[in-house]
């Protein structure tokens, strides 16, 4: 430096102009380097995975990244924000590693190598893909170091150091209340999230993109792991699944297209993607799916952030991102479904690059249609809301700008409008189209859940909210949900179901009628008794919500209708327009329901629509005089706590109590958290039981058997006295033992006294442990 | 390229190389830490730990007597598993009950191993004031689970 100062600035110049320039090899050396010492490193964690616990985190990290950056750096492209593009780099190395195992298991067991998706085969794969990459890169330029360029502020740094900290308070905070140390640390770390969150909106004006970006990215994380981190075992419902088509995979060694046209065997998110990184990193399957996945969903507020911050302030696009987060299905639902925690980030991502700066024209195509095809072999679900968003976006724009352009040629005296560029095209919406339909009915066979949607919609139309009963209003605030019976209705409709079952040998009914039904016995009141306050937070949290939907509304309709005054793209307004109508059905329509769960819909559709929300609250500040700016923030905080904690179960807390997050029981706990006893009965039952058994478990109880075992066939979940058959095993969970069962018959659904009265006196107990049975 | 550019290019290089190996080293800290600290950890509630029980079971169900004279041998195995990491001398009974009868057939003590089961035969006469349906219960007190239960009937068999 001193020198450069001394220098006369022509000798500089002079000096600069006959620097010699490095020879190939060194820019090759200078672009390769950094990959292939990180290569080696990745080789020695791989070999020494069974010996330290870091090697296998390194080994984890380095199989995504290099392979991702590597790819990136090869294909050339930039996006416009470091966070995304790390964010891209992450998706492409998933995504290369989900192409190597369809592939690999497709091709290499004719050529000798049987089990593709071994340690050994996956790491020579790997290295192989990265220095393949890193050779087709620009020219001296290191694909891996240049996502790490540019300076980090000293505040940079500690935000980032607590994004990495929290969740790892969260994770030990779940872990002290699974082994029966109580929710202190839980409940302080939840606190700490909502601090952040509200330091988010306070700061806008003064951090950067990318701090708001680390600080959304941590407090998402944390919640997460606040619900994923429950359990000695996965916690959730479709997860519990998820996990068997896993296990098939990791036995298997090899992905194979399922030959029944099994979904969940067919998504390479949690079967290929797993397998490969369970078989390198020597992680167990059940840390992948509480510890990794919940990254990928981590990555989407920030993503949506950046969505909403093309056109919209910090503040306003900080809010959006905000409002996902403290969904209550965001962290409590998404936790538990591995699938569509990668398919809805492979979806931010594709909203990111549409309408990303950084890339144009073709570049913008291809990449668009690569992350569609990412996005495709992740969640079926998921990539047909997309691509169904895509094509009538395209069509609803393409209307417009015909409009336009007849407009245009008409007006003499008017000021010509310039056409608006096109980000949604022809090729990515119909390309996505072709990729479902090659994908789901021509590899996988797949498309059950597709083909009996339209079925039911030609049979029923779209039966508008046919579980919901009272007044309109309240039907639009319970959404379509399923109705809760007595018990004794549901025994009733349970026998009713159960006659079409003409294989069943049920109980003689001079046995089964002197076993009625009854209520479960009351749950201990968990939480602090205040039911008064905790049901008027609850009302106001549900204010609060259909608030912010009407600011939704009110900003779709304002970008739709009044375009000229708002900075946001019309093709971006068409997108919000059709996401709402989708919104909108999913939640009124039974037909929508049934293959599209409305909760998640809400969180998929929440990421379009944080542009509508940002741009409702941008108009909203700014017919706001009398408030000033902390005020509104304030206000937003105050009401916005009223959200997370009702959604989170905190308010729940305060009344009767009920929230999985901060106690051992009640329904959500026992409906999410498996036990090791349960599951071990489980095993124990599928075992002994041989071929073909008939095994019955109430609702939830079915979740211990998928937890435990590869059993796949159906499980009866109608456990009562006049439907159980004679020959049948009877798994009880260890709230059975407790006394509470779970039922639910045509979408109706009853919580009742598990029959082990009934039980004990028709049945021999097999097998007892303080936490489960089995009956045979 | 200017001897500036040329520092501050390499300048930056190194520190992006920094922020990589702080990365890995983090993942290496945190497994080192979780590694080293186990019992530590596990003490303080912050890792997960298994749930240590007793469990009981019945074997080879299909062979289960479902009907036996008075006077008859009754016989079967159950099996004690354990996934407590320490020793334990557990002790068992084989209770028969009747609508009119209550009787101990048999017990024992089993010595099962941190994680190990043991298979336990029993064998027993069917007494003779025994009559209609009987019960059977295998029991391990102090377990905190339910005894085994089967029915028989008694009658010739």
């Amino acid at each position: 430096m001193t020198a450069t100062l001394t220098m006369p600035i022509e000798s500089r110049v002079e000096r600069g102009r006959h620097a010699k320039r490095p020879s190939a090899i060194a820019r090759l050396w200078t672009q390769s380097a950094t990959t292939v010492t990180l290569l080696i490193l990745f080789d020695l964690a791989v070999a020494t995975r069974h010996v330290l616990l870091g090697s296998r985190l390194c080994a984890l990290a380095l199989m995504i990244l290099l392979p991702g950056l590597t790819v990136v750096g090869a294909t050339r492209v930039r996006l416009e924000n470091r966070f995304s593009q790390l964010a891209f780099a992450v998706g492409t190395g998933a995504f290369v590693l989900m192409l190597w195992a369809a592939v690999s298991s497709a091709l290499l067991p004719p050529l000798g190598v049987p089990r593709p998706l071994e340690m050994w085969p996956l790491t020579l794969a790997v290295n192989a893909i990265s220095l393949l990459a890193v050779l087709a890169c620009p020219s001296g330029v290191d694909p891996i170091l240049s996502v790490f360029e540019g300076r980090r502020s000293r505040s940079t740094i500690l935000i980032a150091t607590g994004a990495v900290l929290l969740p790892l308070a969260g994770l030990a905070g779940a872990e002290r209340l699974n082994n029966g140390r109580g929710a202190l640390l839980d409940l302080i770390v939840w606190l700490v999230v909502l601090l952040v969150l509200g330091g988010i909106l306070w700061r806008t004006s003064r951090w950067t993109d990318t701090q708001i970006k680390l600080a959304l990215f941590g407090a998402s994380l944390t919640l997460l792991y606040l619900y994923s981190y429950r359990s000695n075992n996965l916690f959730g419902f479709d997860i519990q699944q998820e996990f068997q088509r896993f296990s098939d995979t990791f036995r298997a060694g090899r992905w194979t297209a399922p030959s029944n046209g099994d979904p969940y065997a067919a998504m390479l998110s949690i079967t290929a993607l797993p397998t490969a990184l369970a078989k390198v990193s020597g992680i167990s399957g059940i840390y992948l799916f509480k510890g990794v996945f919940p990254l990928f969903l981590a990555w989407i507020p920030p993503l949506t952030y950046g969505f909403a911050r093309r056109w919209f302030s910090p503040l306003a696009s900080a809010v959006s991102a905000i409002y996902l987060i403290v969904l209550a299905q965001f962290a409590g639902e998404l936790s538990g479904i591995s699938r569509q925690e990668v398919g809805l980030f492979y979806f931010a991502l594709l909203l990111v690059v549409l309408f990303d700066v950084g890339l144009m024209g073709y570049r913008r195509t291809l990449v668009a249609i690569g992350v569609l095809a990412a996005l495709t072999v992740s969640h079926y679900s998921s990539s047909y809301v997309a691509v169904a968003l895509l094509v009538v976006t395209w069509l609803g724009f393409s209307a417009v700008r015909v409009v336009s352009t007849w407009r245009n040629r008409r007006s003499t005296h008017r000021v010509r409008r310039p056409i608006q560029k096109v980000y949604v095209s022809f090729v990515i919406a119909f390309s996505g189209l072709a990729m479902v339909l090659i994908w789901d009915l021509g590899v996988t066979s797949s498309a059950h859940n597709l083909t009996s949607f339209v079925s039911s919609m030609v049979d029923q139309g779209p039966n508008i909210l046919p579980h919901a009963k009272g007044s309109i209003f309240t039907r639009w605030l319970s959404g379509n949900v399923n109705q809760t019976i007595s018990p004794s209705k549901y025994y009733r409709l349970a026998l009713q179901a159960s006659k079409h079952e003409s294989w069943l040998n049920p109980y003689p009914r001079s046995i089964t009628s002197h076993f009625p039904a009854a209520a479960a016995p009351k749950a201990t009141n968990a939480g602090l008794g205040y039911n008064g306050l905790a049901s008027a937070l609850e009302s106001i949290g549900t204010v609060v919500g259909e608030l912010f939907l009407a600011l939704v509304v009110l900003g779709t309709l304002v970008m739709v209708f009044r375009n000229r005054i708002t900075s946001v793209p019309r093709e971006v307004a068409v997108l919000c327009a059709a996401t709402l109508a989708f919104a909108g059905i999913i939640r009124v329509s039974g037909t929508f329901g049934e293959v599209y769960n409305q909760d998640r819909a809400q969180i998929q559709a929440g990421m379009v629509l944080c542009v509508s929300l940002a741009l409702g609250i941008s108009w909203f500040a700014k017919r706001s005089h009398q408030l000033t700016a902390a005020g509104s923030i304030v206000g937003l905080i105050v009401l916005g706590v009223t959200v997370p904690a009702g959604g989170t179960g905190l308010i729940a807390q305060v009344g009767p109590g009920g929230s999985p997050l901060l106690q051992n029981s009640g329904t959500s706990y026992n409906y999410s958290d498996m036990t090791d006893q349960e599951v071990a009965a489980a095993k124990w039952l599928v075992q002994e039981a041989g071929p073909h058994p008939l095994i019955w478990t109430d609702e939830f109880g079915e979740l211990r058997i998928w937890a435990g075992t590869t059993y796949a066939a159906a499980t009866h979940t109608d456990l009562t006295p006049a439907t159980i058959d004679q020959g049948s095993w009877v798994l009880a969970t260890g709230y059975n033992i407790g006394g509470t069962a779970y039922g639910e018959v045509d979408n109706e659904v009853s919580t009742y006294l598990f029959p082990s009265a009934f039980l004990g006196r028709v049945k021999a107990l097999v097998y007892s442990s303080p936490g489960a049975r089995v009956y045979r | 390229m200017t001897i500036a550019h040329h520092h501050s290019g390499k300048t930056t290089a190194g520190l992006q190389r920094l922020a990589l190996i702080a990365v890995l080293a983090g993942l290496l800290v945190i497994g080192v830490a979780i590694q080293a600290g186990g019992t530590l950890l596990r003490d303080a509630g912050v890792l997960a730990a298994p749930q240590q029980y007793l469990a009981l079971s019945l074997d080879n169900l299909t062979s289960l007597p479902s009907q036996v004279a008075p006077g008859d041998p009754v016989q079967f195995r159950f099996t004690i598993s354990s996934t407590r990491t320490g020793t334990v001398d557990q002790k068992w009974t084989v209770v028969l009950s009747s609508a009119n009868t209550k009787q101990l057939v048999a017990q024992g003590v089993a010595k099962v191993g941190a994680g190990a089961t043991v298979t336990i035969p029993v064998s027993f006469a069917m007494p003779q004031q025994a009559s209609g349906d009987v019960t059977v219960s295998i029991g391990a007190p102090g377990g905190g689970m339910a005894p085994l239960q089967f029915h028989m009937t008694t009658g010739t068999s």
